[in-house]
């Protein structure tokens, strides 16, 4: 599929998340028949367009890819709900007046904007070749051929990026399994100092996971940037010969 | 002002630190209900990109990376914060681009002033310009001043955490510039 009509998909398929057309509409429509509130057919409609973005991701990169960016879009969807819902119980001042039930509305219509937009930004960055992309900016000539390396390369950088954050949930997810999967937890149970043990740990896993983020970001750089220097060199001699 | 060179290498460490500074903007995230805003520690990338490489590095990071985060989940914030956190990132290399050798002084105060880019630009957003754009576009209509006071103090310590983590991690990574003549 050539790559303009690729981008023009994604970007048909991505338009509620820009625009919320067509979904404003059908939410329109279902509170018309008076069966459904205005929340209630947020929520439906909303989760059939989650339904078909991730038919979209299944179809474009397979059952397991698709895995594992729910699983981190889920984990990310749910600690923000989560941790939502835990400061408006200890700190009522910072819902400034809204009613409990605007306030779970606003962190569910955050949950399922997470849900859908992880899983469709990574199948947009990973939809197009950044080798293609330096292969053919490699021809252009003068200024065009250096600013297109190097936004090629960032681009390259991106995908790698996205590639590493998704390892990097699922090694952390089998490194503590003990908090994730019950059968797994050993210890006293339960004790009077046990929350602050939790935020301990939470906060070990943050730094680790952020480290490791840093660490495998930045590792293939060299090599990277060493490629795009080598075709932009190749480039210049084949220049010089020809004039 | 040291002169530094834009190389290819600079661009890599830059998109890096742009896609570090979206996931870390995402992963922790912790929502404030009255304006629909949300708590991060995504400013500790920008800081670090405006400390180790410059005003320009500083301005791409946090008028991109966090704003990619925001288009995950919080779509109606992106104009505020591509503002605020560009502006960020950019007054931040600004100031630190002034300071001589390895010098702490001259780079805290520019971490702090970005700290306090955040709690300003955010507050100007959600007081005024918000409101007065929800007249026309009621997708902004989400704030008022009562919010955005509300709001500020989880905002200021989240400027003071991008500070104070953005000139650790320039600290450890100070020894390497990629652009430097």
């Amino acid at each position: 599929m050539p790559w303009w009509l690729k981008l023009v998909l994604l970007l048909m398929l991505g338009l509620p998340g820009l625009s919320g057309w067509p979904n404003t509409w059908f939410i329109q429509q279902l509170q018309a028949t008076g069966l459904f509130t205005l929340e209630l057919a947020h929520v439906i409609v909303w989760v059939v367009y989650a339904g078909c973005v991730w038919l979209v991701v299944l179809l474009s990169v397979g059952p397991h890819k698709l895995l594992a960016y729910l699983g981190a879009a889920f984990v990310l969807a749910l600690t923000v709900a989560m941790l939502g819902a835990i400061l408006r119980s200890l700190f009522p001042l910072l819902a400034a007046g809204l009613s409990r039930e605007a306030t779970s509305f606003k962190l569910i219509r955050i949950f399922i904007n997470i849900i859908i937009f992880l899983p469709y930004s990574v199948l947009f960055i990973n939809s197009f070749s950044a080798k293609k992309l330096i292969d053919r900016v490699a021809h252009l000539d003068g200024r065009y051929r250096t600013v297109g390396l190097h936004l090629a390369l960032a681009f390259r950088v991106f995908q790698h990026t996205g590639e590493v954050v998704f390892n990097l949930f699922q090694i952390w997810i089998e490194e503590y399994p003990e908090k994730i999967i019950p059968r797994n937890s050993g210890g006293p149970g339960i004790r009077w100092y046990t929350p602050g043990k939790l935020l301990v740990w939470i906060w070990g896993c943050i730094h680790a996971w952020i480290f490791a983020c840093i660490i495998h970001t930045f590792e293939p750089i060299p090599a990277m940037v060493a490629e795009v220097e080598r075709i932009d060199r190749a480039n210049h001699k084949h220049k010089e010969h020809k004039g | 002002m040291k002169e530094r060179k834009w190389t290819f290498a600079t661009t890599a460490i830059v998109a890096g630190l742009i896609a570090l500074s979206a996931i870390a903007t995402m992963v922790i995230r912790i929502p404030i209900p009255a304006t629909t805003g949300y708590f991060n520690i995504g400013d500790v990338f920008v800081v670090l990109a405006g400390l180790w490489l410059g005003p320009l590095a500083g301005l791409l990071v946090g008028g991109i990376g966090p704003t990619i985060a925001d288009a995950i989940g919080f779509p109606v914030f992106i104009p505020a914060t591509m503002v605020t956190k560009g502006l960020e990132g950019f007054l931040v290399g600004l100031i630190a681009s002034q300071a001589k050798g390895s010098s702490l002084q001259l780079r805290t105060i520019a971490a702090f002033v970005g700290g306090f880019t955040v709690v300003a630009g955010y507050f100007i957003f959600e007081a005024y310009i918000y409101p007065a754009l929800g007249k026309s576009m009621p997708a902004f209509a989400i704030t008022d001043i009562g919010a955005a006071i509300v709001e500020a103090f989880p905002n200021t310590v989240q400027g003071i955490i991008g500070a104070v983590g953005g000139l650790a991690l320039w600290k450890a990574l100070s020894g390497y510039d990629p652009g430097r003549k």
